[in-house]
């Protein structure tokens, strides 16, 4: 599986990393920003996207928006500090799969990952 | 040991720690104020006593508009000092969504901000302490004033305010006028503390 790490601190993918399911293997493309992570989606296969929402320049919403409307939305989970329910309902309207709060632990990975289909 | 010494990978992840925390805070304000939160990046960086003034006179807050200034000191492993300021030109809206009318007098609008201020300072702080596993306690908030207040409490308070690292979190209401601004000042030892943590962390992650 071809997983994309999207978040602007190195600890965050680290640790979104540590928390892969190991049964699952996987190649993963760690970006620090959203239009670095529209570029990656175009231009080559990702079957698994983490998106975090805040980040300067394109936010995470921002990065959902421009999928959307180019049609080309991997399956999507937001990764985020960002708590508030109006959140978790935005990014689901904008086609992600499932909202995260961070930090990530690995059971509660597993779980989405198996809910959404994909372990 | 300074903020100035921390690698960059130790600020990143400083900044992680405090973007969880800037998360409970934007989250405990919505619930507050129902309310969707703009969040944005927050901003680290190293600060003497003589910039904290100039801190308010950056950015959006370059301008003249009024502001309250709430403080709220904390303790534990983690000591420091916290301050919340709210752009008065959203105060008329914040005080209709915290359920005061019009007719609120000065004293029920000023506990409103002391207790707004003691929701998303907590959370903040607390955002920045328990990864680490530290416990914080907090003193009371305790109203400062106005822009010439904020100044003269920070000549007054040397010690609150020496050389430390100044954790800048801004928040916004979408469609509303008000936005607001937290400083969370922690001083030397507190950063020798949280240096140790990441240090911590970093290596947990790295041993996989």
């Amino acid at each position: 599986m071809r997983v994309l790490i999207v978040d602007d601190s190195r600890l965050a993918r680290m640790a979104l990393r540590k928390a892969l399911p190991p049964s699952v293997p996987t190649e993963v493309i760690e970006v620090a920003n959203g239009n670095d992570a529209i570029q990656c989606v175009e231009s080559s296969r990702v079957d698994l996207m983490f998106l975090d929402l805040t980040m300067p320049e394109r936010d995470g919403y921002q990065v959902l928006k421009a999928l959307q409307d180019s049609g080309r939305t991997p399956p999507t989970i937001v990764v985020s500090a960002d708590v508030q329910s109006m959140a978790a309902e935005r990014v689901m309207k904008l086609g992600a799969l499932a909202f995260l709060k961070k930090s990530v632990n690995q059971a509660e990975l597993a779980d989405v990952l198996k809910r959404a289909g994909l372990l | 040991m300074t903020a100035l010494s921390l690698s960059g990978e130790k600020l990143d992840a400083l900044q992680e720690l405090v973007n969880i925390g800037m998360g409970r805070a934007g989250a405990a304000l919505a619930k507050a104020l129902g309310a969707f939160v703009q969040l944005a990046v927050p901003a680290l960086d190293m600060i003497d006593r003589q910039r904290v003034g100039s801190l308010l006179d950056q950015g959006s807050w370059a301008n003249n508009h009024e502001v309250e200034v709430v403080r709220q000191r904390f303790f534990g492993a983690l000591m420091g000092e916290s301050v919340m300021v709210f752009d008065s030109q959203g105060h008329g809206e914040l005080f209709d969504l915290l359920g005061h009318g019009p007719d609120a007098n000065a004293s029920e609008r000023q506990e409103a901000l002391l207790d707004l201020a003691n929701v998303v300072i907590g959370a903040c702080v607390n955002g920045i302490a328990e990864p680490i596993n530290e416990a914080v306690s907090f003193a009371p908030p305790a109203r400062i004033g106005g822009r010439p207040d904020l100044h003269a409490y920070i000549s007054r308070e040397p010690t609150a305010f020496s050389q430390g690292l100044v954790v800048n979190v801004d928040f916004k209401l979408e469609a509303h006028a008000f936005f607001s601004r937290v400083l969370v000042f922690l001083p030397e030892h507190s950063i020798a503390r949280i240096d140790q943590a990441i240090t911590q962390l970093l290596d947990g992650l790295a041993a996989v």
